[in-house]
């Protein structure tokens, strides 16, 4: 696993590089108050199995529940949060996974323009207006990462989390190598010597700046909405170049060679290609590509096929099974606990790596674990919701909190505000009667 | 017909409250909204019939844009400018790869795709570098390696390459060969133009534009909008000269090179793939079947499914002069042995929707499906306004009961039900008559032990409700109708425009498609033809200047 100390190595011997002068002096004058705080959210889908999933007891002394006696071990750092509802709104475009997805992450409904037949959501989800906030993400050059074991859908909205705003759909990256690429630059190779890095960065800024041009000739050719289209376009650009600055030379070669091995295409290594994405997260946060991130295991509407990793179960795909009533609740039961438990163990190791910039990793983020439904019937009030991590130090966990129908915008206004945002509401006015108290 | 919901529209009901009188009224009052979009069309229509307009009057049309190449479009130019190299599967976020429309204004390069495109470069460099073909140039003898470069990168960019590119590229190069490493300044070069924004984006700017501030496109746009169209790749050595010469601007040249192009293997090979993509055919790969209940359904089947669709589109495409008509009716055969032996010796074929591929897709992992047939027959043959969700409180309050039904019960309790029948009068019929066909594609005559009665009451467009007795029914009501054939040809524009056609902007265009499409017997392979002819094709708006 690689460290800050090591990276700071890998900067060090490229410190020849002028791109470089910018990394080191924010290294050497910034040493940052408190530690950067990382947000991840987690999507599993198709709801849970309240018989299984339900604690008993009271906020300090419950008993964990079948589904989520995975977590044990992190009990400590669990905040199990009960009673609140996704508030879908009826006969919105597209269908009710990815509806229920929307307003979860966005607060808002769906939207569908007229000239298109995708649909997508009205509103910015929560993990991008808070990754557009210099206090949250700070000089991470990846604004917010989204990736995800598995997204066979055709319908968008079953499948992405992340929206910039009305339309603009984030959708995650599924395939292993692209998702390494996607964080790690091209650049990140420990084997080359400095002067050899330096002429590989020079001969990557010529392509860029061959881009960059290419889009300066475009532009006063084109309306007002054709240049914003290239002005993210050029945003890319110089998300690339900030990436390839801070990876210079960092050895991530071990989980290259991981995202060389696996078959994207294949079902049965849905748990591979999952820890794979998430240590490709970990290992973001570490070297503080990105502060924000989403993965998801599966489409809302799933596709996965866990038979085979799940012996006992039956041999269809999750969705088929999560509409199976009360004859599937056990096969349900175990496919939720062994999604936990992929996910604990991840989660521990957060837990075991140490932030450079003082306690550990998992300290120093929020990890927000949910289900788009509470029943694979599709029903809404009562998801199921952890949190996990320290937040930064303002999240104590070992608690159970349980609400009264409040609608899930208050839990991300409560996070919004302890993170700094000053937000009075998130998402629609009418799904928002305050922050959720008793959180922080 | 077009409609453009007003805020108002959408329901407003609290989540708490009981919504079915809400959500059921705000379906019926969609309809009645989408009927008076149609009396509202009928009447401009009436109205332009009056003022005597003539086929001449301009539409608002597409504004001068950009579209970024679609994934397959990537490829193929890519395989177009450097031989048979391997190119990484790229996937645009937000876009499945057999997708039939691809709304220029939706897709933007974010940084998730820029990472794709580098990726696909740096492989292709890799292999060029290897193997230098028409860059070998003696080892980097400068005019020659100048020419090859700048024939590489102007073929990919589809037009002559302005000063500041030819001077940056060669730049590239000389980074990249570093003193005399010719094979390393391709490279560079190959990687710098396979990211490149001209290469990236077909531009439909234009020329100077006419004092209303319309541009015709210039003949080399002219030229990339055919091979796009046609191809689904960059330009041929005919079309480039002809757009070097100018001569593509005269439009019956242009004909000339859409008959010449349609006569190639190449643009056959495409058009069938977007017939293909249009009926979703692929979905037969991906739809999930219980291995209980459908023990045969494997792998090799399904591509006997498709392969047999496939087989019968190129027959109507080809021998049966696109016609429509035969795509929807004809009961010629092209299943392989293993196919037929799934279908059994009862087959009863009437046209696409009797296909298995079609029907496999249609259907979830256990049974058929009555909704999802349905639908699609909703979407791809009537062009029927999205009904929306219903009423979830509606859904949980009726599950209990409907739990066990059959498909066929359920849908007549949908019938019966009030509320669900709002939309579901819509939306089952056509799977009613599919009804003899069960979830893999084969014909039954009971079903539990019950006959199969599939009759059942079709409104097609604004013709009065009919009853249709059975697929061969269907085939034929759906064959027979007019607004079919528009409904038709208006997703086909909205393929080749990247933009839907219905929004009122592009009247002119899309009437001279329907105009025709009915003159030529509705022959699909003429939509294309056609709408190389239109305004929307050749003439872009540009902004006026204040």
């Amino acid at each position: 696993v690689i460290s800050r100390r090591r990276f700071l190595a890998g900067a060090g011997g490229a410190a020849g590089l002028a791109t470089m002068s910018g990394v080191l002096s924010r290294l050497a004058l910034s040493q940052p108050v408190r530690p950067p705080t990382r947000l991840l959210i987690i999507h599993k889908p198709v709801g849970t199995i309240p018989e299984h999933y339900e604690c008993t007891g009271g906020e300090r002394d419950f008993v964990l529940s079948p589904i989520l006696a995975p977590f044990a071990g992190l009990r400590s750092h669990l905040t199990i949060v009960d009673g609140l509802d996704i508030l879908k709104k009826d006969n919105t475009p597209g269908e009710d996974h990815g509806n229920a997805m929307i307003t979860f992450m966005t607060g808002g409904v769906s939207y569908k323009p007229d000239a298109s037949n995708v649909v997508t959501a009205e509103r910015a989800s929560i993990d991008h207006v808070l990754s557009l906030r210099d206090d949250v993400t700070g000089d991470a050059p990846i604004r917010s990462l989204q990736l995800a074991a598995d997204v066979r859908t055709h319908q968008l909205m079953a499948r992405t989390l992340t929206y910039a705003g009305r339309g603009a759909a984030m959708p995650p990256e599924q395939r292993p190598f692209a998702a390494y690429a996607r964080v790690f630059g091209g650049l990140a190779d420990g084997a080359l010597s400095p002067d050899e890095l330096a002429r590989a960065r020079a001969r990557k800024q010529s392509v860029l700046d061959f881009a960059r041009g290419g889009l300066d000739r475009l532009a006063p050719r084109l309306g007002a909405a054709e240049r914003i289209r290239l002005e993210r376009h050029l945003d890319a650009v110089r998300e690339l170049e900030r990436v390839m600055d801070r990876t210079l030379g960092v050895d991530t070669t071990w989980l290259e060679r991981r995202a060389n091995a696996i078959d994207p295409t294949d079902n049965d290594q849905h748990a591979d290609i999952g820890r794979l994405h998430l240590d490709i997260i970990r290992t973001a946060f570490e070297c503080d590509l990105t502060r924000v991130a989403t993965f998801a295991w599966a489409a809302g509407t799933t596709h996965v096929n866990l038979s085979r990793l799940i012996p006992g179960t039956e041999d269809v795909d999750h969705h088929t099974i999560s509409h199976g009533g009360d004859g599937s609740a056990a096969d349900q039961a175990a496919i939720h606990r062994w999604y936990n438990e992929r996910t604990a163990d991840f989660v521990q190791t957060l837990h075991d790596t140490p932030d450079d910039a003082g306690g550990s990793l998992l300290d120093n983020t929020l990890v927000v674990m949910f289900s788009e439904m509470r029943l694979g019937s599709h029903t809404f009030d009562g998801i199921p919701l952890v949190l996990l991590g320290g937040a930064g130090g303002r999240l104590a966990g070992g608690r159970r909190l349980v609400y009264d129908h409040r609608p899930t915008n208050d839990l991300w206004l409560a996070i919004a505000n302890a993170l700094g945002d000053p937000m009075a509401c998130f998402g629609d006015p009418e799904r928002c009667t305050g922050p959720l108290p008793g959180l922080f | 017909m077009h409609t453009k919901k007003p805020a108002s529209a959408r329901p407003t009901g609290d989540h708490n409250a009981p919504t079915n009188f809400v959500t059921a009224d705000s379906c019926m009052l969609r309809k009645l909204q989408r009927r008076r979009s149609w009396v509202m069309a009928r009447w401009s229509v009436l109205a332009c019939a009056v003022a005597a307009c003539t086929s001449t009057a301009p539409e608002a049309g597409i504004p001068a844009r950009i579209r970024l190449l679609t994934d397959r479009q990537y490829v193929n130019v890519v395989r177009d400018l450097l031989g048979d190299v391997d190119v990484p599967t790229l996937q645009t976020p937000g876009t499945l790869p057999h997708q039939l429309v691809h709304d220029a204004e939706v897709v933007a390069v974010d940084a998730s795709l820029l990472v794709q495109y580098r990726v696909a470069a740096e492989t292709v460099a890799r292999q060029v570098a290897a193997d230098l073909g028409a860059f070998a140039c003696a080892g980097g003898e400068p005019a020659c390696t100048r020419a090859a470069i700048e024939r590489f990168a102007s073929r990919g960019f589809r037009r002559p390459l302005d000063d500041d590119e030819r001077a940056e590229l060669h730049a590239i190069y000389a980074l990249g060969a570093d003193g005399s490493d010719h094979a390393g300044g391709i490279a560079l070069v190959v990687e710098a133009v396979l990211q490149a924004p001209p290469l990236l984006y077909r531009t439909e700017i234009g020329g100077d534009p006419d004092p209303a501030g319309v541009a015709r496109l210039t003949p080399f746009e002219l030229a990339s909008a055919v091979s796009f169209l046609l191809y689904d790749s960059l330009p041929d050595d005919p079309l480039w000269n002809a757009a070097a010469d100018g001569t593509l601007a005269d439009p019956d040249v242009l004909a000339t090179h859409v008959e010449r192009v349609l006569a190639t293997p190449r643009a056959r090979t495409h058009l069938e793939r977007v017939v293909l993509d249009w009926l979703d055919v692929h979905r037969v790969f991906d739809a999930d079947k219980d291995p209980l209940l459908f023990p045969d359904i494997d792998d090799d089947l399904r591509a006997s499914m498709f392969d047999e669709t496939r087989a019968f589109v190129s027959d109507v495409l080809w021998s049966r002069r696109g016609s429509l008509r035969e795509l929807l009716v004809s009961s010629r055969s092209f299943a392989d042995d293993r196919l037929a032996a799934h279908y059994g010796p009862y087959r009863r074929r009437a046209g696409i929707l009797t296909h298995a591929s079609v029907l496999t897709g249609l259907a979830t992992a256990r049974s058929e499906s009555i909704i999802q047939r349905g639908l699609y027959v909703n979407q791809r043959f009537l062009c029927t306004e999205d009904l929306g969700r219903p009423p979830f409180d509606a859904i949980a309050a009726v599950a209990g009961s409907t739990f066990r039904m059959t498909e066929y019960q359920f849908a007549s309790y949908r019938a019966a039900h009030v509320y669900c029948s709002t939309c579901h009068r819509t939306i089952d019929p056509p799977g009613l008559a599919l009804h003899n066909f069960d979830g893999v594609g084969r014909w039954r005559d009971l079903v539990d032990g019950q006959p199969i009665d599939p009759v059942a009451t079709l409104a097609i467009g604004d013709a009065a409700p009919r009853t249709i007795d059975g697929p061969a029914e269907l085939a034929t009501a759906l064959a027979g109708s007019e607004h079919v054939a528009a409904c038709v040809v208006d997703q086909l524009a909205h393929h080749a425009f990247g933009r839907a056609v219905d929004g009122g902007d592009l009247e002119l265009s899309r009437r001279q498609l329907h105009d025709r499409f009915e003159a030529v017997d509705r022959d699909l392979i003429d939509v294309f033809r056609a709408i190389t002819t239109t305004p929307a094709f050749r003439e872009r708006r540009r902004e006026v200047s204040p």
